[in-house]
């Protein structure tokens, strides 16, 4: 969100903004997210698939690629190892 | 006029009840029993992932919560409550907002949030028990199927009456296809495409309005307007499978954000409307109190009253946003009670100025067609008269489809991994497979459609629907016999919500036996099935929905036992005061 302004007005306008937002398209929001968290547990699979004994890249190419999944292992494990149930899936 | 005999009265009183609730009640729970904490790190925070755990403003949120949890019980609800006059109606509203509604949906948040953003499924595990899970894995199975068959009828028999509600609903498929394809893969800026979209939901009003074809009733079997017995069901159907099956920024992530401006344009329009009714001389046209009997399909005041009006008193639907989503993003704990408090007490106020616009008419049967009608009439005076009343119900009338439609299809794809949950690895998987799952989430419920009986139906998902509501207040008041806490806040509540819905069910219950044994029809739309296929088919259609009934009435009987151990487990329990 922007800046929050000063103010009576200031502070009413940013709430009605906020609120705005959160109706509209929060939970949108939230949706895509977890549609690219899905995408990206997948890509993840990919590259440290051969750690799991899931040969799904060739070595040469999960080396190579690497760099691009390092950032997202931690709150990957974080969401990997966390007991998922069925009314945690409302929104996907 | 007098000034006590319009809807502006029934709302000006309820919301100076409500800002008590907010400001007195709320408040003084908040101190006493949970004493949030702002320094207290919360999920959001402790396991920030960027995706379901990350802090969010309370604003945001606020808004967030209230629009997930506002759908079409709190418009409907006090249209079959005005079977017992519209005292009884107004009084359980604002009685509820008061002590329950906003109690479950604070509390059920606050409880997640001590428990690191547990949804209701671990919290019923840990709480009380495996079986409270499985138990409930199977109740919510039966509840969507329910709530899709209460919806699914609403949106048939609007539709046929206004069939350029249908109109509305395609301009509005067709702006959800093309602003899911601008913004996603053209990346097109979101203000431009909001224009867009809503330019094309007038001219679907518009259209809609203008075209008004075919005639009401003339896709009904049976020729009658306003019957369950249409076949505007297929395309409806259609247009749920699309949104279940495709992915989500396909289809309904784009038709919720357009869907959100109409409604959210609808809910100031009636508080106005209410609110400037001794101004354009609306009166109340419903007896206050019609006695406490009802109709043989209804029952009695008690139970039925507290099922029938829904989310605009208190719901269990709210608990599992509460718990499943908004715990997670809450960002400092003394955000709960904006948050769960305060997006609650608005429903209510939806709920409340909906009763306004049910007051005005005096039908002879109660029907979902209704509430446009009522909703034309008390916004027609400031909204450009007689001449813009066919305009004002066809928008009233897609308010209704689009809340319908919504919640829908996100039940739709949420029914069909529960399926896939329940039946995998059993030899009945094939049940859970995504397409045979999808069709049968809105197939079957059609056969409750045939009962042709919307009070029945109704009242059937405002049963189970407010029988959870029960669960989630005793399952908060369990923890806070954990911990030592005074629970009878949220503990009376609960059992009273029990009490009363596993009564309104074995109602109902009792209800579709005596049509099923007797070979009697609920209504007489289902002379149409007894024509067509015999006295047997009546029988068959109406039994479904007794072993239905059993079902979530056995489901609540064993949840109930399993809760009651647990509270008296809990009271015995030594478990020192959380820090």
């Amino acid at each position: 969100m922007s800046e929050k302004r000063s103010g009576v007005f200031g502070k009413l306008r940013d709430a009605v903004k906020q609120v705005t937002y959160g109706m509209a398209l929060h939970s949108q929001v939230t949706g895509v997210l977890k549609t690219r968290m899905y995408i990206e547990h997948l890509f993840t699979l990919m590259i440290l698939g051969d750690m799991l004994g899931l040969p799904i890249l060739p070595p040469y190419y999960s080396l190579r690629l690497l760099p691009y999944t390092i950032p997202s292992i931690k709150s990957w494990k974080h969401r990997f190892y966390r007991e998922r149930d069925f009314t945690d899936i409302i929104y996907g | 006029m007098a000034i006590h005999n319009t809807p502006f009265t029934l709302v000006a009183i309820g919301l100076l009840i409500y800002a008590l609730a907010y400001w007195g009640y709320s408040r003084a729970i908040d101190r006493k029993i949970w004493q949030p904490d702002p320094a207290r790190p919360t999920p959001a925070h402790m396991y920030t992932d960027g995706v379901e755990f990350f802090p969010v403003g309370r604003y945001v949120l606020y808004g967030f919560q209230f629009n997930s949890i506002a759908a079409l019980g709190p418009i409907l609800g006090p249209g079959i409550a005005l079977i017992f006059g519209w005292l009884p109606a107004f009084l359980w509203i604002i009685f509820a907002a008061l002590l329950i509604g906003w109690v479950q949906d604070y509390s059920a948040l606050f409880l997640s949030v001590r428990n690191e953003g547990k949804s209701f499924g671990p919290l019923a595990y840990e709480l009380i028990g495996p079986t409270a899970r499985k138990l409930l894995l199977g109740f919510l199975l039966f509840y969507f199927l329910l709530i899709n068959a209460a919806f699914i009828f609403v949106v048939a028999v609007v539709i046929d009456v206004f069939p350029s509600s249908f109109w509305s609903l395609l301009f509005l498929v067709v702006a959800a296809f093309i602003t899911g394809h601008l913004v996603f893969n053209v990346r097109m800026n979101i203000l431009a495409v909001t224009a867009l979209a809503i330019a094309l939901l007038v001219v679907g009003i518009v259209v809609g309005t203008l075209f008004a074809w075919p005639p009401p009733g003339s896709l009904t079997l049976g020729g009658k307007p306003g019957s369950p017995y249409t076949l505007w069901l297929v395309p409806v159907v259609i247009i749920l499978l699309l949104g279940s099956l495709l992915p989500l920024p396909r289809l309904i992530t784009p038709m919720n954000y357009i869907a959100y401006y109409p409604v959210i344009v609808a809910i100031i329009a009636l508080t106005v409307g209410a609110l400037a009714s001794p101004l354009t001389g609306i009166e109340l046209a419903v007896p206050a109190f019609k006695g406490f009997e009802g109709t043989f399909g209804s029952g009695p005041l008690w139970p039925a009253l507290f099922v029938a009006i829904a989310c605009g008193a208190i719901s269990g639907w709210h608990s599992l946003i509460s718990t499943g989503i908004s715990s997670r993003q809450l960002d400092v704990e003394t955000d709960a009670r904006p948050v769960g408090a305060g997006a609650m007490l608005t429903e209510n106020t939806v709920g409340l100025t909906a009763l306004a616009a049910w007051v005005v008419l005096a039908p002879e049967r109660v029907s979902p067609v209704i509430f446009p009608q009522g909703a034309t009439k008390l916004v027609a005076p400031i909204a450009g008269g007689e001449a813009a009343a066919p305009f004002i119900s066809t928008f009233f009338s897609i308010y209704m489809v689009f809340m319908a439609i919504t919640i829908l299809t996100i039940l739709g794809r949420y029914w069909r991994v529960v399926m896939a949950e329940v039946f995998s690895g059993t030899s009945l998987s094939i049940l859970g497979n995504k397409y045979v799952a999808s069709v049968l989430g809105f197939v079957l419920p059609i056969a409750f459609v045939l009962t042709g009986s919307w009070i029945n139906i109704w009242l059937y998902f405002g049963g189970t629907n407010q029988l959870l509501a029960g669960f989630a207040l005793t399952i908060v008041a369990v923890y806070l016999l954990q911990q030592r806490k005074s629970a009878s806040y949220s503990l009376i509540p609960g059992i009273f919500m029990m009490i009363t819905t596993l009564a309104a069910i074995a109602y109902q219950v009792y209800v579709f036996t005596v049509a099923t044994s007797q070979a009697m029809l609920l209504h007489p739309t289902q002379n149409i099935l007894k024509e067509a296929a015999g006295i047997g088919a009546v029988q068959a259609v109406n039994g479904f929905s007794v072993v239905v009934g059993v079902i979530m009435f056995i489901l609540g009987i064993a949840m109930f036992a399993l809760l009651l151990k647990a509270l008296s487990r809990a009271k015995a329990a030594a478990v020192k005061p959380a820090q």
